[in-house]
């Protein structure tokens, strides 16, 4: 299981540094042309890192997925001795807002597919701009709470 | 005849469902992670240990969207949506907060 969570763990770097970049890279609605480290992270092709986030995406909740059973019977009933409500909640709203991206990831692959499906600037930033939310707001708690509780 | 998924209704009916089913504590099955098994409702005898419902809900939700995805036109649902889908998300992970509320109390 501390292999899964290893990989799990670089999975979702992996996903967070793809979609922060395409975050960044729509944010800045115009390309930007300077040789300067900020120009050429935010000049990237959003469409071409689409497909990439999806299987990242998919693939760190399928890795979340099959740790679940080992948080639940384990790290879990640790939270709960120490009386650390938080900490189980905040676990409960990382599966839950990962399983909502999960389900907008039709739209978000709709949405980056083409310029010309009726898909507006506005729906694309606000897909992207969620789903990162989740991605930070996932790894941001499943580090912290790892930190508490340790591997093992 | 060509079955048609609209993406747009999918997301948009996931969003909907899943709190949908998460308020009315509705999954499709329960696991439990002691027994390695699976079970239409929670056991009942303690040495069953904790049941875990996040598979079922997802699958219940899953489920739903899938049917409306399958009834819906993807013309349709971006022409209803256009402007608005933001809410949909938005409205589900609010909902989702205030329903785990008490953990944080």
């Amino acid at each position: 299981m501390t292999l899964i969570l290893i990989l799990h763990d670089l999975v979702a770097v992996a996903l967070l540094g793809a979609l922060t970049h395409q975050c960044i890279s729509v944010l800045r609605a115009r390309a930007v042309q300077t040789a300067s480290f900020f120009g050429r992270y935010s000049s990237v092709s959003s469409p071409v890192f689409t497909r990439s986030i999806i299987i990242l995406y998919v693939a760190v909740v399928v890795l979340g997925a099959v740790l679940y059973p080992a948080y639940r019977v384990g790290a879990r009933l640790d939270f709960e001795d120490m009386s650390m409500a938080w900490a189980v909640g905040s676990f409960e709203l990382k599966e839950h807002f990962a399983g909502l991206g999960l389900g907008l990831l039709p739209v978000y692959a709709r949405a980056w597919r083409s310029d010309h499906d009726g898909t507006s600037a506005s729906e694309r930033l606000s897909l992207t701009l969620f789903l990162a939310g989740i991605v930070w707001w996932d790894f941001l708690v499943g580090h912290v709470l790892n930190n508490i509780r340790g591997l093992g | 005849m060509k079955l048609r998924f609209s993406p747009t209704a999918f997301s948009a009916a996931f969003c909907l469902a899943y709190l949908g089913v998460f308020a009315l504590n509705w999954p499709l099955f329960y696991y439990h992670p002691l027994l390695k098994q699976f079970s239409r409702v929670p056991l009942t005898d303690p040495a069953a240990g904790p049941a875990m419902a996040w598979y079922g809900l997802m699958a219940s939700a899953g489920l739903l969207a899938a049917c409306v995805a399958l009834g819906v036109r993807e013309q349709w649902a971006q022409r209803a949506l256009r402007g608005h889908f933001w809410l949909l998300p938005v409205t589900a992970i609010f909902g989702t907060v205030f329903l785990l509320r008490h953990f944080f109390r």
